[in-house]
């Protein structure tokens, strides 16, 4: 399905643009509709968990010592979600 | 060896989708095609077909419904008339651009108003351009023989299209004329069963059926559709 673009023939799409393998939504990088841009300050976070539950996208990290890390911006559409449950001022959007 | 019978155009139409057999038959009651799913539903009650009846609350749901059976991999069917199609209209577009052969019934009558129930195309020529395969029938035998080829037609994997079968209200719906019916095993043989390539209900293959598609592909997908008639 990746080898589908906008210069592919009509006779090489599939029927009705039907799509026929499945997790394929990270090909789809939605970050360029940011507006505004959270800004991680790994100082000031706690690791409290609260931000990534919240993100609408996938777009904070959890490492595997269940550490957030710094934004993933290829997904990152900057809803502001995080920033707003942070209690710490951990995330600032600018 | 054929049956001699004399049947209206709408019990004619019954007849055939009984001996289809159909997964899934979605319709709502409209004049003069009301009987073909009254007669149906008969079929579903006294078990002479195992069709899943949906007595649906109107037109839309009625080709929602068979469009998702469609998707999921059974063979759909409705009937409807003039401004049943109408209410159908936004779903009639969804049912050609996903490619799904579904076969519709559809008994013609003018579209009100003035109110009149009787024949005229506009029912169908409303959706002229929308996709679906058209095969009007001039006497009950043709409404007969054309749902026999409709499924053979729509589902030939270089087609891929719905497909309705037309005839006019009253003139062929209610009149009785003498037919001739094939044997119920002939027919079976003749239509087969659907083994879609692509399906919803495919635990094998998770697919997403009618994704966004922008300017770069709604043309494209347009034109090919366009030319699945030339091989009808």
């Amino acid at each position: 399905m990746t080898e589908i673009n906008s210069k592919t023939p009509m006779e090489k799409l599939t029927e009705g643009g039907n799509i026929y393998t499945a997790g394929n939504a990270r090909e789809f990088k939605t970050g360029d509709w940011r507006s505004v841009k959270p800004i991680y300050l790994s100082e000031k976070c706690k690791q409290c968990g609260l931000c990534f539950p919240v993100c609408p996208d996938n777009a904070i990290p959890v490492n595997k010592e269940q550490k957030r890390e710094d934004f993933d911006y290829d997904y990152c559409k900057g809803c502001g979600v995080c920033a707003k449950v942070c209690p710490f001022g951990a995330i600032i959007m600018e | 060896m054929s049956i001699r019978e004399r049947l209206s155009g709408n019990e004619a139409a019954a007849i055939a989708m009984k001996q289809i057999n159909p997964d899934v038959v979605a319709a709502f009651p409209i004049t003069p095609s009301t009987e073909i799913p009254q007669y149906f539903s008969t079929f579903v009650s006294n078990g002479s077909v195992d069709t899943e009846f949906v007595a649906v609350e109107s037109e839309h749901s009625a080709m929602s419904a068979c469009i998702g059976a469609e998707a999921a991999g059974a063979r759909a069917m409705t009937a409807t008339s003039a401004n049943g199609l109408s209410l159908m209209w936004e779903m009639i577009y969804i049912a050609s651009s996903l490619r799904l052969p579904i076969v519709m019934s559809l008994v013609n009558r003018a579209v009100s108003g003035p109110l009149n129930i009787h024949n005229d195309h506009s029912d169908a020529m409303g959706v002229r351009d929308s996709g679906w395969i058209m095969l009007f029938s001039e006497s009950n035998q043709e409404a007969y023989d054309n749902l026999l080829m409709a499924h053979r037609i729509a589902e030939n994997p270089n087609v891929r299209l719905p497909l309705m079968v037309c005839q006019d209200g009253f003139i062929t719906s209610h009149s009785i004329e003498n037919i001739q019916l094939e044997e119920d095993e002939l027919v079976k043989k003749f239509v087969g069963t659907y083994k879609p390539e692509h399906y919803l209900l495919n635990d094998k293959e998770p697919i997403a059926v009618g994704p966004l598609d922008l300017q770069a592909y709604l043309f494209e997908h347009k034109a090919r559709t366009s030319r699945s008639y030339e091989k009808c």
